[in-house]
């Protein structure tokens, strides 16, 4: 007959306490172990184990970005109302689920266009698109132009609102 | 504790090779009341916490202390409205635990929980834990992990042999205690299980290391006791990279 304990963790016939609910410290009503409180160690540091041994599971957006220099807003198509962050550095704009800013629309392609925010000045840039980008009432596909607050870009069905920080 | 007839269950939970702590916490339970049990079954959950400190211990334990008192005491007769009431429940208890605790802040966990109606199955889901159901010699992952692995995997940006080696497996898109609202996944209608139907649940310190048909060929060779302990040594065998923690419930 197995043996349970009240947290229903299986124990070893010769167990009196379960490790498991000993390490909690949950069990009535005490403090969790805070008395075990040390600093993790980060990779590199002394102590930090090797290669995949350091992984800590992390929530994707404790991944370190590069501060946020401006918005885009969609005016138009399904994610009408919807804000996406612009970042120092470079970002691209698509279909592509790796894509910074992941636009559906099936007229977007995957990598569709680029923006490059550098010396507070933005510049966008087609990726050699399918079906181009558009700027403002612009009725050709630019190439690569710089964007000013409020202009409008246009990708597929979705107008994008141009907000600088 | 209670184990009432209607299953075999089985389960273990290892430190692993390379932490000094394991932030991975589960439970088992059933209602103490026999009325109690017929409304709402019973519970299986595992949690894989994260956070610096002791932050990652903490909130696996928080959610699945709370998931379980929030389901043994809830009113109703549905046991997944059961398990999302106690998701939110433990949610807003992580949090509130963090506000108390500054130097917990940033602390989530994983939280895969399962109730067992007789024999209909139900499940909430956050993170990247995952709940396997194994039936006639197959093997299928019922729960989508919430990573960005798991995302672009399911977007068809990447290959599953790709996904196994990606360098930010361990990147969630999802966990219990983080952001304002749950981000969870849960069953839409109960599932039908039957009699040789085998529940898996661990964490990713199981299943990244031991594939899918390994975790098939294991369950179904041994009794769940047995398939629990080789599954962790096999893990541990091959670096016991994180905490390993498996729960195996068959039904009977």
């Amino acid at each position: 007959m197995a043996k349970f304990c009240a947290n229903g963790h299986q124990m070893e016939d010769s167990w009196e306490i379960c490790p498991y609910c000993q390490r909690t410290g949950f069990q009535g009503g005490a403090a969790p172990a805070a008395s075990k409180t040390r600093l993790e160690t980060e990779p590199g540091k002394e102590g930090a184990p090797a290669q995949g041994a350091g992984r800590k599971t992390v929530l994707l957006a404790d991944k370190r970005k590069p501060p946020v220099v401006g918005w885009f807003v969609a005016l138009t198509g399904d994610q009408k109302g919807e804000d996406f962050r612009i970042r120092d550095g470079q970002n691209t704009i698509g279909s592509a689920p790796d894509a910074d800013i992941v636009l559906h629309d099936t007229a977007i392609s995957g990598k569709h266009a680029s923006l490059r925010y550098k010396d507070q000045k933005f510049f966008i840039t087609d990726l050699d698109s399918t079906n181009g980008t558009f700027l403002n009432d612009g009725t050709e596909s630019i190439t690569r132009q710089e964007l000013k607050d409020n202009d409008v870009l246009r990708l597929g069905d979705i107008s994008l609102k141009f907000k600088c920080l | 504790m209670f184990l009432r007839p209607g299953i075999e269950l089985a389960n273990l939970s290892d430190v692993g090779l390379h932490r000094e702590q394991n932030e991975d916490y589960y439970c088992y339970a059933e209602p103490a009341g026999d009325e109690d049990f017929r409304r709402l079954g019973r519970l299986a959950v595992v949690a894989d916490g994260m956070g610096g400190h002791v932050g990652g211990q903490v909130a696996s334990g928080i959610a699945i202390e709370t998931v379980r008192d929030v389901f043994l005491a809830y009113p109703g007769d549905d046991p997944g409205e059961a398990l999302l009431a106690a998701i939110q429940e433990a949610h807003a208890a992580i949090q509130a635990y963090a506000r108390e605790h500054p130097e917990l802040r940033g602390m989530g966990t994983t939280c895969t929980a399962v109730a067992l109606r007789d024999r209909d199955l139900f499940y909430g889901h956050v993170g990247d834990s995952r709940l396997y159901l194994i039936r006639d010699s197959a093997i299928s992952q019922i729960t989508d992990d919430h990573s960005l692995v798991g995302r672009l995997l399911r977007e068809g940006a990447i290959t599953p042999e790709e996904a196994a080696v990606h360098p930010d497996k361990n990147v969630l898109t999802a966990a219990l205690g983080m952001d304002s609202a749950v981000p969870g996944d849960f069953s839409e209608a109960p599932r039908p299980l039957y009699p040789n139907d085998f529940l898996l649940m661990c964490t990713d310190g199981l299943h990244g290391l031991v594939n899918d048909r390994e975790l098939l060929h294991i369950t179904l060779s041994n009794p769940p006791r047995e398939a629990c302990h080789t599954l962790v040594r096999m893990a541990n065998d091959r670096g016991g990279f994180d905490n390993i923690t498996v729960q195996i419930l068959k039904v009977i």
